[in-house]
């Protein structure tokens, strides 16, 4: 048993904020906040500092392009096929990748590692924790979803191989032809194995949501299309126009995961690609949550990104659950993770100072009970 | 005469000496006229009221590509590198800037006022940046030779079969046309008419007019950079200085100053493998003159304050981290009577924020260039965030 003196936990339950309460950590669950310590146990003296949720990154390429490596160890992007949902992220995820380190340090306990994304249909997505020491050990979920890019990014990589598809037309053929032929897959009685059709029929039988990369309006409009048309569950990334068409992603009840914002260089589909548009999604309160996706930029620094939402007007607390609670409800995990309450797993962040004030970092970092990271 | 403008109250850091809790800045003719500790205001100025606010010179971004490599355009607003020629000394970024581009409109609102504008780092020898204000105003044309070493000059030509396809390739070519510059001065020497327009802005580093400002990352690559200087004896600046730290005693007993950054931008090249946030503390251990830099469009103009937020969260001084977005940064740029600091006589770039600038929540309130404000936050729709 672990007991942990907090000076304030901010425990992403609506707008809850405790005030001098002690954690009591058992196996790795959270078993109680009370108010008086109670007897024996390791004692954690945490009495300054701010304890919340740690961070979960719904985007990243983690594990899948080694920092500072090189080309040889960039595995992120198979982009010699546009369709290819059977490929794996997990096969591919390399657990020594320095950028681990860093989200441990910057109080990431859960990410997304994500294929991508030059093919259309470019692979199985997985939910990984930092700690470990193998792809089977960190994985939390596999496969999470399958990634579509209605994007940009695909139609140019195809259209500068001078192969199909390099349009929009072409992309949404491409994605109508499959689910046509997954159909049928699904329905035929005698047939071999096809890998590529075995997982599209997942997305077509709702085991696994479509994380649909989107920038512009009429690509958000036309993936809610298809999403009514084959009745699959998606969620929306990047995103950069949501806020255009906020009302029928709030009708829809459509997830988006938006961001990285410490960019510039924005192309010209990018050109909306500012945190002050997310306004408009808090506002309308469709769920949202933020990424870095990791190495665009670093993943430590997740909760300094956030900052940007407050900056643009959203209310601290609700900046905070964008990298909390909310990606917690996106991968489903919200009955584990992304808030700090009796019966969830202690994945915690402590801050030095309160939240975003002048000197707050993550001074140390507990994963499932345990200490990752304690610099105090 | 244009009307007295006084900036009334707030906590001042001059950046020259320790700041002042209240006092009146008076701004006269786009210049600083005077800072004072009490004063009668006229009835005829212009009064900013900055109580219970923070003010400070405008900030500077030593290293930048604004306008170059444009917002919210593709291959048509992409004029950094003129990467088919690995020495291009002739071309100027002056030639190449959209200063309507919303990259100014950024830096404005985020409290930068002076930027050093330059070509990419494709080519060895890359061209000529210029200094300005945000605002489209030029300050100093060349600011510098841009030259490069390392792996990117190494990616593009060898991938047009072309040298440089290799480290050595990157220094023989660099030295090469520093000889060839030494050479077309002889000549010159014995025939007056004797022209060559693309060497000819090489001939002001030797006259000592202006800096090679020389890109690299790598330990192996600084110590080159100063390895062909030296050589011929031209001053220079290192830009980026990704591992500096690993040599900061020979950086400090050189007197290399340093564009630090950026340093929140991820490892994505193997030359950038050993970056750390604390490389700015060891700088001001060690005594390197260093000053941050965004590499815009790499990271964004705001981002400054994030890494010198992370940098102080990593040990750096406040002081020092603030020198190295103003005074420090005018220093490297040789503009230290101009801008940088507040002071009698210089130019009255100035921001008022709402909270210190290492608090991650600060917003940039109003920002002044040359006496006139040029910013005004109102609305979140002002923001390039």
């Amino acid at each position: 048993m672990k007991v942990i003196k907090s000076k304030k936990i901010l425990t992403m339950k609506g707008k809850e904020v405790l005030e001098g309460k002690y954690i009591i950590v058992e196996n790795g669950i959270i078993s109680d906040i009370v108010s008086k310590k109670p007897e024996g146990g390791e004692y954690v003296d945490a009495s300054k500092m701010i304890v919340l949720p740690s961070f979960i990154d719904p985007s990243t390429s983690l594990g899948l392009a080694e920092e500072g490596a090189g080309f040889n160890y960039y595995d992120s992007d198979e982009s010699t096929s546009p369709s290819l949902p059977q490929i794996r992220a997990i096969d591919a995820f390399y657990p020594k990748d320095p950028g681990i380190k860093d989200a441990i340090r910057g109080g990431i306990s859960y990410f997304i590692s994500s294929p991508g994304p030059s093919a259309v249909f470019s692979g199985l997505e997985g939910i990984f924790s930092v700690k470990g020491n193998s792809a089977d050990e960190m994985v939390k979920k596999f496969p999470f979803a399958l990634k579509l890019n209605m994007n940009h990014s695909a139609r140019v990589h195809w259209h500068s191989q001078g192969k199909f598809p390099s349009t929009k037309m072409g992309i949404v053929a491409l994605v109508r032809e499959k689910f046509e032929k997954a159909k049928y897959y699904k329905k035929a009685r005698q047939k071999e194995t096809d890998l590529e059709m075995e997982t599209i029929v997942k997305v077509l039988k709702g085991e696994i949501p479509l994380k649909v990369a989107v920038n512009t309006r009429d690509e958000i409009e036309k993936t809610l299309e298809l999403k009514r048309e084959y009745g699959v569950n998606i969620i929306l990334q990047e995103a950069e126009d949501s806020y255009m068409v906020a009302d029928l992603l709030r009708q829809e009840d459509i997830p988006v995961i938006v961001g990285p914002y410490f960019t510039a260089g924005r192309m010209y589909h990018q050109r909306h690609h500012y945190a002050k548009y997310i306004y408009s999604l808090y506002e309308k309160g469709i769920l949202f949550a933020l990424t870095t996706c990791h190495p665009v930029i670093p993943i430590n620094y997740l909760y300094f990104e956030s900052v940007l939402l407050v900056k643009i007007g959203i209310p601290e607390l609700d900046a905070i659950r964008s990298i909390t609670a909310n990606p917690a409800r996106i991968l489903g995990m919200d009955s584990e993770v992304g808030t700090v309450e009796i019966g969830k797993k202690a994945n915690l962040a402590f801050l030095s100072d309160d939240l975003y004030s002048l000197h707050s970092d993550v001074i140390a970092h507990m994963l499932e009970g345990e200490f990752v990271w304690k610099n105090f | 005469m244009e009307k007295l403008l006084i900036l009334k109250g707030g906590k001042i850091f001059t950046m020259e000496g320790k700041p002042l809790d209240e006092g009146y800045i008076i701004i006269e003719n786009g210049k600083i006229d005077d800072i004072r500790d009490k004063m009668e205001i006229p009835a005829e100025a212009d009064v900013i009221n900055a109580q219970g606010k923070f003010i400070y010179p405008g900030f500077i971004d030593i290293h930048v590509h604004t306008g170059l490599w444009e917002e919210g355009a593709n291959v048509e607003g992409s004029d950094g590198n003129e990467m088919v020629d690995p020495v291009t000394p002739h071309v100027r970024a002056i030639d190449g800037i959209n200063f309507h581009d919303d990259g100014f409109k950024e830096a404005i609102s985020s409290g930068l006022t002076t930027l050093n504008i330059m070509p990419g780092s494709a080519n060895v020898i890359g061209g000529q940046g210029v200094i300005a204000k945000t605002i489209g105003e030029i300050v100093l044309n060349p600011s510098g030779i841009k030259m490069a070493l390392g792996e990117n000059p190494k990616r593009v030509y060898s991938s047009q079969k072309k040298m440089p396809a290799t480290r050595l390739g990157n220094a023989f070519i660099m030295r090469k046309a520093l000889q060839d510059t030494l050479n077309y001065i002889q000549k010159k020497g014995k025939d007056r008419h004797y022209f060559d327009f693309k060497l000819e802005p090489l001939v002001g580093l030797f006259e000592g007019k202006y800096p090679a400002k020389i890109h690299a990352h790598r330990e192996d690559d600084i110590l080159t950079a100063l390895r062909i200087m030296k050589e011929f004896g031209i001053k220079f600046t290192l830009e980026h200085s990704t591992e500096g730290h690993l040599i900061a005693d020979i950086l400090a007993k050189e007197c290399i100053p340093c564009a630090l950054g950026p340093t929140i931008s991820s490892r994505i090249k193997q030359e950038l493998r050993n970056r750390t946030i604390e490389t700015a503390k060891v700088y001001e251990e060690k005594g390197v003159l260093f000053a941050f830099v965004t590499d815009f469009p790499v990271i964004p103009h705001y981002a400054l304050f994030y890494s010198a937020q992370m940098a102080v969260r990593r040990g750096l001084s406040e002081e020092t981290a603030l020198k190295a977005m103003t005074v420090n940064s005018a220093k490297i740029l040789g503009l230290e009577d101009r801008v940088g600091s507040l002071k009698k006589g210089k130019d009255a770039d100035l921001v008022i924020t709402d909270r210190e600038v290492f608090d991650p929540r600060f917003k940039v309130l109003m920002t002044i260039i040359n006496g006139k404000i040029v910013y005004e936050h109102k609305t979140k729709e002002d923001l390039f965030i």
